[in-house]
């Protein structure tokens, strides 16, 4: 049974880059375009990974770490910081809302996908 | 010299323009009285020398404001006009970025999808290329140990055949040498028959001479004469049936020898036939041999197609930065349409407008360009910015 991975990111074809190279490695890709519509596809779902931008329109991705945290079925579940934020600051919000990684874009696909190897639970 | 600069250049004030030409004036008249020394004639030119200079002031002073009126309004319309400018100009560039930056967000996503589905076909060819090489050169049950297998069991067929054609020569030799066997027991059994039948025939004489008291014996005599015929009768039967047997014999000869032209015949077919599998085998095992380097090849090319697959997924993210430098532009643009339409330009300083615009980048392209670091190109920073908390 192939493990979930939520994707977040306003942009389309950012997706869907990030599913190219997670699908090729056998993962199964639920893709959301902002932190709220992430939010709503959590909701019950087996999700065992979630990859988040932090630049998104109506919630952005540290504002999504931080109610991903709340909910008790999601608590644990490792989220990867996928951006174009090059400033430290950002970063440690990031760290300190409860993200496992940040990866800056552009990445490569092996790159994502040895963060994903890493922090996906067994 | 432009506008914005003739708009910054100081002018001479109206009282310069004055005070200039009358100064002139009055050092004029002072200096005409002290060379020519004071009388009334010097006196009346110095007076109108200065005069005229005060004249002249007053006329260049008149002249001079209202060219600085003139300037001003000239000024304020400049001002006004830009502020239209700009007020009118901004919501156009900013739908004009946001539709180039729309176009290329669905041009990108298009070429996206589309590399997405020629991947996912090349996945699967490429798995079908893997199970291929493993059915091809796979150790255990490839094609090639496949091929090994069925080399070893034709060897084995062959030999077998090879060794039944053996005991079957090795049956007919020996049936021959029982037939001759016979042949001589039925000598033998006819050479006894008439050794016994003379012998009778001495005792029938022997109790005829004997007479009354030879009776007995000649009974006996009789006994064996019948036994001697008998005998005589069982050879006869023997030699008839060896006769039978030796008159099959030249057939069997001519079956034998027949056989043994198609023993050689058929030895020959082995050995024909053995070449013609080893030959067939060894094309087969070329043939598997070129299409195991072909698949070799193509699996090397297809991790190379991997690392352009890699590469161009990395090209492929330009439109996402490309899209939020466009997006923070046009957030730039939108604010300054509104300071300007609330007439709020003058209060805003110009650090702060910078602080405030620095505030949502986020690309080092941006913050480079921001301190206008470099010649404003695509960062060269490598994909490594990998961080683990």
């Amino acid at each position: 049974m192939a493990k979930n991975i939520l994707v977040i990111d306003d942009s389309a074809s950012l997706r869907e880059v990030v599913a190219i190279a997670l699908r090729g490695a056998g993962y199964a890709v639920i893709e959301a375009e902002d932190g709220a519509d992430a939010l709503s596809k959590l909701n019950g779902n087996k999700i065992h990974l979630a990859i988040c931008d932090v630049n998104m329109p109506v919630m952005d991705g540290i504002s999504f770490v931080k109610e991903a945290k709340k909910l008790p079925n999601y608590r644990f579940m490792p989220i990867i910081m996928l951006t174009t934020e090059s400033r430290e600051s950002r970063k440690q919000e990031g760290q300190m809302a409860g993200a496992k990684a940040w990866v800056v874009k552009p990445f490569r696909p092996e790159q994502i996908l040895h963060a994903v190897a890493k922090l996906m639970p067994v | 010299m432009n506008k914005l600069t003739d708009l910054t250049t100081p002018d001479p004030s109206p009282d310069a323009c004055f005070w200039y030409p009358a100064a002139l004036g009055l050092t004029g008249g002072t200096l005409l009285i002290f060379v020519a020394g004071i009388s009334a004639l010097s006196l009346s030119v110095a007076i109108i020398f200065v005069a005229a200079a005060v004249f002249v002031g007053q006329r260049l002073s008149r002249l001079h404001g209202v060219a600085a009126d003139h300037q001003a309004h000239s000024q304020a319309d400049t001002i006004s006009n830009l502020y239209k400018i700009c007020a009118q100009s901004f919501p156009v560039w900013t739908r004009q970025i946001n539709t180039s930056s729309e176009m290329a967000d669905a041009a990108v996503l298009s070429l996206t999808r589309l590399f997405s589905n020629t991947v996912s076909r090349l996945e699967k060819t490429l798995a079908a290329t893997r199970s291929t090489v493993q059915n091809v050169s796979g150790e255990s049950n490839g094609m090639t140990a496949s091929i090994a297998s069925s080399e070893s069991d034709l060897r084995r067929v062959l030999e077998i055949l090879v060794s039944l054609d053996k005991s079957r020569d090795s049956i007919l030799v020996e049936v021959a040498s029982h037939a001759g066997n016979l042949n001589e027991m039925a000598d033998d059994v006819k050479k006894i028959a008439m050794q016994v039948r003379l012998l009778s025939f001495n005792a029938a004489i022997e109790a005829s001479r004997s007479g009354e008291a030879g009776k007995g014996f000649s009974v006996v005599a009789s006994e064996m004469r019948q036994l001697a015929t008998l005998s005589e009768e069982t050879g006869s039967k023997m030699v008839k049936t060896l006769q039978t047997i030796n008159s099959i014999n030249p057939a069997q000869k001519h079956v034998y020898q027949h056989e043994n032209q198609l023993v050689d015949g058929e030895e020959n077919f082995i050995s024909t036939s053995e070449a013609i599998i080893r030959r067939v085998l060894e094309r087969f095992q070329l043939t598997t041999a070129n299409l195991a380097q072909s698949i070799a090849i193509m699996e090397q090319e297809s991790t190379s197609v991997r690392g352009n697959i890699s590469d161009a997924l990395v090209a492929l993210q330009f439109q996402d930065r490309v899209s939020q430098i466009q997006a923070h532009v046009i957030n730039s643009l939108n604010a300054l349409s509104v300071l300007i339409e609330r007439g709020a330009v003058s209060a805003m300083d110009a650090e702060t407008w910078m602080q405030e615009m620095a505030r949502e980048f986020s690309t080092h392209e941006e913050f480079d360009n921001l301190r206008l670091k470099g010649p404003g190109l695509v960062s060269k920073r490598k994909t490594e910015d990998l961080t683990f908390f």
